[in-house]
């Protein structure tokens, strides 16, 4: 699907999978609070995506 | 001494020059984010986008005694156009392909015999339980569940690429079809234009439902009579390259990435 990336290979389908999961309110949640992983900026853009 | 201009600048030079567009040269993509970042610049006498050190496309001259290249400084250009080049071929970055739309309504010939059949299994087999296709946008509450359970079915070592222009396509496209069937949202269709083409960018459909993905394409195409379409690459997945190969597309070009000198 779409194109390829300019920088650098793809993001891990996990990492946006996680993050989506992590957006969307009806998404089970396997426990409490946030993930103590940090996703970085990739958290931010994709929560900046959900925001608009 | 460069000067900033913008993408639209750069867009009425390609048109100017008859380029045919690639996948990525359309207002809507250069202009969402992530690509929104980007700089268009010009010399005087070329006009260019960039990221960085990296031009997007081919720099375009401002006029016709501006056509050659020379004294322009060494650079990295990341997808070439169809017509229109400069410099030497760095690396193939992937296939393009091109479809005629009116093609996907006759679906004739032992060419289309098996796209054909695949593609009308999905509407039989849910003839009973009914299904729309509309421009309606659902909520992201709907999209984000389907994307995840996309997501959810692709390897877990996958890779998703430039992964911020599918976010902001999916989610806030100006042209999206959505298929429902009783009341749940499970296809999307997505694209943007550079007039006279289309460009195909993205076709989600949920991964339970088989052969939903061809009739989805189908859905697409015959929504669109009367047009080239641009789909996107293979992003060197052999598989997505042999089902590309199997729509009859009427060019299949390589695209590559250069350098200005």
């Amino acid at each position: 699907m779409g194109g390829k990336s300019r920088k650098g290979g793809g993001v891990s389908r996990v990492l946006i999978d996680r993050l989506l999961k992590g957006s969307n309110p009806s998404s089970k949640k396997t426990c409490g609070g946030p993930s103590k992983k940090s996703t970085g900026n990739k958290n931010k853009e994709v929560q900046k995506l959900f925001d608009m | 001494m460069l000067e900033t201009k913008s993408i639209i600048d750069y867009l009425n030079h390609a048109k100017k020059w008859g380029i045919v567009p690639n996948f990525w040269l359309t207002e809507e993509y250069l202009t969402a984010p992530p690509s929104s970042e980007l700089q268009t610049r010009t010399d005087g006498k070329r006009i260019w986008i960039e990221e960085e050190e990296l031009l997007i496309f081919p720099p375009l001259p401002i006029s016709e005694q501006d056509v050659k290249m020379t004294g322009f400084p060494p650079k990295k250009i990341w997808s070439d156009f169809e017509n229109y080049s400069v410099g030497e071929v760095e690396k193939f970055l992937d296939w393009e392909y091109q479809y005629d739309s009116d093609e996907f309504s006759s679906m004739k010939g032992g060419k289309w015999e098996s796209f054909r059949k695949n593609s009308r299994k999905w509407p039989f087999k849910s003839r009973d339980r009914g299904w729309e296709y509309t421009r309606k946008a659902p909520s992201k509450k709907e999209i984000t569940r389907l994307l995840i359970t996309w997501l959810d079915s692709r390897p877990a070592e996958e890779t998703i690429q430039d992964d911020g222009s599918m976010l902001w396509f999916l989610f806030h496209g100006k042209n999206r079809g959505f298929l429902y069937s009783k009341n749940e949202l499970i296809g999307i269709n997505v694209w943007d234009s550079n007039e006279p083409y289309l460009m195909y960018r993205y076709c989600m459909t949920k991964p339970e439902e088989p052969f939903l993905n061809e009739f989805m394409r189908v859905l697409f195409y015959r929504h669109h009579p009367g047009v080239i379409v641009i789909d996107g690459g293979c992003l060197d997945n052999p598989g997505l390259e042999r089902f590309k190969d199997k729509l009859n597309p009427i060019k299949k070009r390589a695209v590559y990435s250069r350098f200005t000198n």
